[in-house]
């Protein structure tokens, strides 16, 4: 009975990395505060992709926007003892990564040779054969994914810096407008201006090609 | 409803985040606005498409990367101590002011409250030579500056403009 009781109760007993998945972020940030180094590889398995995809679709470049969410990471580590607590860990995260793409853009306009690799690492997608993405679609499916995928990733970009931002960050990354406002360092009108005007030039573009 | 006014606030009404007041005058907008339902219906099928995008996925390698990176990184930047800065902020700023304050204490001449104060001419006392040995010049003048030669040909100079006594004295005549 010892034994069976014994069973049961270390059949419940959760793993660190499971205690540490049922935290909210506020919890995981005090862990590794607290010593737990593996609480940070927690923080980055939960925003990794997230900030990938923001990133990426603010500078269109899915090389360069990896280098970067590497960026975020480690200025998230060197900087969190500094991080004000009564604040969403979330919105600090873009907000370091919105600053990275910006810089990288801005970077890019200066050097023409960078914008040159950029668009050629974007077309090189098409190289990439189909067989090695989806094994449960039809190949016609997965030509019609890749094509809309392809689609909107092209008029994304063709959006004015300071509307894609915006327009990412509501869109494909669910922020509220406060969030937004506070990562892009504008205030909620402006927000919801360029959100406006972004969603209209969006809608402009792409829909010639879905006819 | 104007189509002004449907327009500026559509980003709210395509999120329904508006009062219940202002959706329902949007959506009769709608039933009347033929332009505008078209603008309506292009966007939300445009985020329709955008909001059931798939993600991309980082590479395999990514944390492996990540980890190589960090341990390369500088260590963390130590956390300030507000308290600590204030102290150390206060102990500077006193003891600047006690310099000042010092400094002034034994510069400037104290009078007694309420003198008024008066301005003096004070005597200028003449201006003594500077003592012009020509070993002393030389063990003055830093190596490198080529004052000391000239100081061989003073005695050659023109002393009708100067004051005979004082180059006298100074040249031990």
């Amino acid at each position: 009975m010892a034994e069976a009781a014994y069973k049961q109760k270390s059949a419940f007993v959760p793993t660190t990395r499971e205690k540490l998945r049922a935290l909210d972020d506020a919890g995981v940030v005090e862990s590794f505060l607290g010593g737990d180094e593996r609480a940070f590889q927690e923080l980055v398995e939960r925003y990794q992709t997230r900030l990938l995809n923001f990133i990426y679709r603010t500078i269109g470049d899915r090389e360069r926007a990896e280098d970067l969410v590497q960026e975020v990471f480690i200025r998230v580590y060197r900087h969190l003892h500094r991080f004000d607590r009564s604040k969403k860990f979330s919105t600090w995260a873009y907000t370091i990564a919105s600053n990275l793409a910006k810089n990288e853009l801005r970077n890019r306009s200066r050097n023409p040779l960078v914008l040159f690799q950029t668009m050629r690492s974007s077309n090189e997608e098409d190289d990439r054969p189909l067989q090695f993405e989806d094994h449960t679609s039809r190949p016609d499916d997965m030509y019609r994914k890749r094509h809309l995928r392809q689609l909107v990733d092209q008029t994304v970009a063709a959006l004015p810096e300071h509307h894609r931002q915006v327009f990412v960050l509501r869109e494909l990354e669910g922020k509220s407008y406060e969030e937004i406002a506070e990562i892009t360092h504008c205030n909620l009108g402006t927000v919801k201006s360029r959100l406006n005007r972004a969603r209209t030039a969006f809608a402009a573009i792409i829909e010639p090609a879905l006819v | 409803m104007k189509c002004r006014e449907f327009k500026a606030n559509h980003v709210g009404f395509i999120d329904d985040v508006l009062s219940a007041a202002d959706m329902a005058d949007m959506r009769r907008h709608l039933a009347v606005c033929a332009s505008c339902a078209t603008l309506d219906i292009r966007i939300r099928r445009s985020l329709l498409i955008v909001r059931n995008l798939p993600q991309i996925e980082p590479s395999a390698d990514f944390y492996a990367r990540l980890s190589e990176a960090l341990k390369q990184a500088p260590a963390p930047a130590p956390k300030r101590q507000p308290f600590a800065a204030a102290a150390t902020f206060a102990a500077v700023t006193a003891a600047l002011a006690a310099a000042v304050y010092f400094a002034m204490a034994f510069t400037t001449d104290r009078e007694a409250p309420g003198t008024p104060a008066t301005v003096t001419t004070a005597e200028v006392a003449p201006i003594a030579p500077l003592p012009m040995t020509d070993a002393a010049i030389a063990a003055a003048v830093p190596a490198g500056i080529p004052v000391w030669p000239a100081m061989f040909m003073v005695g050659d100079l023109p002393t009708q403009l100067a004051n005979a006594e004082l180059l006298d004295s100074s040249l031990g005549r």
